[in-house]
């Protein structure tokens, strides 16, 4: 069930199968893998905003729009994202699989051309994208990158990551800033595309009920034109272990603090630590049988949610939380209490075994889920590992208390960040 | 159990169990071949709107402060022995509940032992236990998770665009009440809404996934605990058809501005709520989803972004049409929105645009059937609302533009609009 089957169609391109009966669409994503970088990151992104709004043979987008609502509300997504060092760059299509319409009409065939077309027949002019279009999608991701502050927790963790990596590519956004995005031209966005054509490793995820070979025979047929030059991509690289923390408080009218506190491993994707960091970090904070969940918010009473998650990539751990102004000092020093007796070996049997299960249970449910499955095996990819939902469970019942303190006292303290109000209460 | 049915749909090939045990429980059972996990709700007809309430054997109604059905789930997962969550941790389930405005459910997915996750589902839902200690150490968890609330823009915007359609339904307070509010509940409080809502008759269980029917049926016929059937009146707020106020703006720290524009409804019930539900779906995706003129015309003018989006937002006791997204011109959204309207209603909408949005709806619908979670949730949603899982498919078939048109007519009128606004702190 679900195992994935993947092969180079072309230099540098993948084109990676997971079929499962079970689903009623299909799902089809061309995944563009590069460096982050800061003079490129918000060139890059504004890219599959260009992309997803048409092509040539749907130059217009209202229509485009129409024609895929006529496709069973197929639904085009573009996505950029932050894996450790790399900036990923997504175009997707999803739609009902061909045994399912009203009336028994093929739709799959149609969705793959829809997506090569997208991704290699964009509407130019002298040669470049749009003017027009170029400025609009320039608002748009300007909006988002200012729509972070909007919700308060996810800003808070991201300006933890900025704060505890700057100078590393991890600690930029994948987005780029609005500067650097006011300053785009359609020529410099074209150049960049090209680029992206030319030199990314391409990643192509198939996920659903329908028959493979019908996008692998049209994405591949189109993408042979391409003139390829692949840059190789760099391995992920841990998050280096400071000497000292660091203590950073920014002030804004918010009505609750948020606290994040960023601990350093050493750690990066592949290492053989990581499954006990994943217990380890479970025990600490992921469940509402963990220390912090139990310790901070049920016996003290201080927080709605106090959780701590694993960046693998990076080797970085955080723990969050939400709390008033008077006991951010009560929230850090029990937060760093639970995590020293974790370090001393206050961990009991059951506590392993409920963060196994725990993670097990995680785990086999990405089975059950297209957008879960997808995004599980482009992780592994991207880490260089094969391994199944199945496989990766199995490796943590070999996890052992002394390997779980082992991972507690890789933790070392990097940065404490308080975001809270303007007056003291 | 005394009634069995086999409830199934033919476009999707699938079918699900349903069964009426002696205490006036339902349950209903769909399990899904192949799938790795199994998602159970177990819940009870009691949301934050129902804060008026009498049983049979009462004469007066009773009023209870805000925020009750949702301190009272909190609390559930404590027992004399300990946490609900212990139970589950040894199978490794991961477990969770939520109150929406109508109800309060619990839940679990699990990939391993099932049967034992569900005896825990129906024995921590069934054995309550409040004291007063419990009770306030809860009401310093639940005022944080308020005072979270009272920095999320989108949540603000939410609320207060339904605190100015309407003057009497609870269903504009913040589901988690107030902090004020919540100081007012205690123990025996806890017990009398206990009693009067989780009683097996006001409550339904819904299992979808990877599970065993006969042994599922085994599991819940000796779990459940015998249960006198109480009849719930729940009061429905004597709610006027105008609305409160057209306009209501609140500064947070945000950078661009955030906008909810609604439209106060006629309210319906059962099947006839689901049909004016889904034509009034395909109504806003018509004039306003991706494929319209409007939309177009105000992406590409810089009004709105990938976050305009609308809802069909109708329960017991309130319906209305929602839009929403982020603008750093609202009331000119507002203008357009409106000015579209009058347009669709002079001149109506046409064949082509209808059926492309109807299939577009079905698709996303099937679609839905993909996961379990998706399926348990509707199981549970359409029996509280009187309908059945499938009636969402069926309705959309049968659909026709006739009806839609006279939903334009009556509904998405201007002096029932109001419009919600949260811009930056100055």
């Amino acid at each position: 069930m679900c195992a994935l089957k993947r092969e180079e169609i072309q230099n540098g391109i993948y084109f990676n199968t997971i079929s499962d009966e079970r689903f009623k669409s299909n799902k089809l994503v061309v995944h563009f893998v590069l460096p982050l970088k800061e003079d490129t990151a918000a060139v890059n992104a504004l890219i599959p905003n260009l992309l997803r709004k048409g092509c040539r043979r749907f130059a217009d987008f209202t229509a485009f729009n129409r024609h895929l609502d006529g496709l069973y509300g197929a639904v085009v997504g573009s996505d950029v994202e932050k894996f450790g060092d790399y900036q990923v760059i997504s175009i997707s299509i999803v739609g009902i699989d061909d045994q399912y319409t009203l009336s028994g009409e093929p739709v799959m065939a149609e969705l793959s051309e829809i997506l090569s077309e997208l991704i290699l027949d964009p509407v130019l002019e002298n040669g470049a994208f749009l003017p027009r279009e170029v400025e609009i999608e320039k608002k748009t991701l300007i909006d988002t990158i200012l729509a972070e502050l909007n919700d308060k927790r996810t800003y808070a963790l991201s300006t933890a990551t900025r704060l505890m990596c700057k100078g590393e590519p991890y600690g930029l956004s994948p987005y780029g800033t609005v500067d650097e995005v006011k300053a785009l031209t359609p020529e410099k966005v074209y150049e960049a595309y090209q680029n992206l054509l030319k030199t990314a490793r391409i990643e192509m995820m198939f996920v659903g009920c329908g028959d493979a070979e019908i996008p692998k025979k049209i994405l591949s047929q189109k993408f042979s034109a391409l003139d390829r030059a692949v840059l190789p991509l760099a391995s992920l690289t841990a998050h280096p272990v400071p000497e000292k923390e660091e203590s950073v408080t920014e002030r804004m009218d918010v009505s609750q603090s948020k606290m994040v506190l960023g601990f350093a491993s050493g750690l990066s994707a592949g290492d053989e630590a990581i499954p006990a960091m994943r217990v380890m970090t479970v025990i600490f904070g992921g469940t509402p049988m963990s220390k912090l969940f139990l310790n901070v918010r049920e016996k003290m009473s201080l927080c709605y949610y106090c959780a701590a998650r694993l960046d693998r990539t990076k080797g970085i751990v955080k723990v969050d939380c939400g709390v008033e102004n008077e006991n951010i000092e009560k929230a850090k020093s029990e937060i760093l209490h639970q995590l020293a007796e974790m370090k001393e070996g206050v961990i009991s049997d059951e506590e392993i075994s409920n963060a196994v299960m725990s993670l097990v249970n995680s785990y086999k449910t990405i089975y059950d889920a297209p957008g879960a499955v997808e995004g599980f095996y482009l992780g592994q990819i991207l880490t260089g590992e094969t391994s199944s939902p199945d496989e990766e469970a199995q490796k943590l019942s070999a996890v052992t208390k002394e390997d779980i303190v082992n991972a507690a006292k890789l933790l070392q303290l990097d940065l404490s960040y308080v975001l809270t109000g303007k007056e003291e209460k | 159990m005394v009634k069995k049915e086999i409830i199934r749909n033919e476009k999707l090939k699938e079918q699900y169990y349903s069964f009426e045990h002696e205490s006036g429980l339902k349950i209903l059972l769909y399990p899904m071949k192949g799938y790795s996990s199994s998602y159970a709700l177990f819940g009870t007809k009691l949301g934050s709107i129902d804060t008026v309430f009498k049983t049979g054997e009462d004469t007066e109604y009773t009023t209870v402060p805000e925020g009750v059905a949702h301190f009272l789930e909190h609390k559930l997962f404590e027992s004399e022995d300990g946490d609900a969550f212990t139970l589950f941790a040894k199978t490794g389930a991961s477990a969770n509940a939520f109150t929406s405005f109508e109800k309060t459910c619990y839940l679990f997915s699990a990939t391993d032992r099932f049967e034992e996750s569900l005896k825990s589902l129906l024995t921590f839902v069934q054995s309550p236990y409040f004291t007063q200690q419990t009770v306030e150490k809860e009401q310093g968890i639940i005022g944080q998770e308020i005072r979270m609330y009272e920095d999320n823009p989108g949540w603000r915007v939410f609320f207060n665009l339904l605190g100015a359609l309407y003057l009497e339904n609870p269903v504009r307070i913040d589901i988690a009440g107030t902090v004020e509010s919540i100081a007012k509940i205690d123990a025996e409080l806890l017990y009398k809404c206990y009693h009067t809502f989780y009683n097996l008759n006001n409550m339904v269980l819904a299992v979808a996934g990877n599970f065993d029917v006969d042994s599922a049926v085994k599991v819940i016929e000796e779990n459940l605990k015998p249960s006198k059937k109480v009849e719930v009146d729940q009061k429905i707020a004597n709610e006027p058809e105008e609305i409160r106020a057209s306009r209501t703006v609140q500064a947070l720290s945000v950078s661009i501005p955030l906008f909810s524009i609604g439209f106060k409804e006629q309210v319906r019930e059962g099947q006839e709520l689901l049909k004016y539900q889904i034509a009034s779906e395909l109504l806003l995706e018509v004039l306003f989803g991706e494929g319209s003129t409007l939309y177009r015309k105000m992406y590409d003018e810089g009004l709105i972004n990938q976050t305009f989006g609308y809802e069909v937002f109708a329960g017991r006791g309130y319906f209305s049409n929602i839009l929403e997204g982020e603008s750093e011109h609202p009331d000119e959204v507002f203008r357009l929105v409106q000015e579209e309207i009058s347009k669709a209603k002079a001149q109506g909408i046409d064949e082509e645009s209808f059926e492309r949005c109807k299939k577009s709806f079905y698709g996303r619908l099937v679609r839905g059937f993909n996961n379990v979670e998706t399926v348990a949730n509707g199981l549970v949603t359409s029996y509280f609302a009187g309908v059945d899982i499938y009636d969402n498919i069926k309705t959309v078939e049968k659909m026709d533009l006739s009806f839609v048109q006279s939903v334009l007519e009556s509904s998405l009128q201007a002096d029932k609009a109001a419009l919600s606004i949260i811009e930056p702190v100055k």
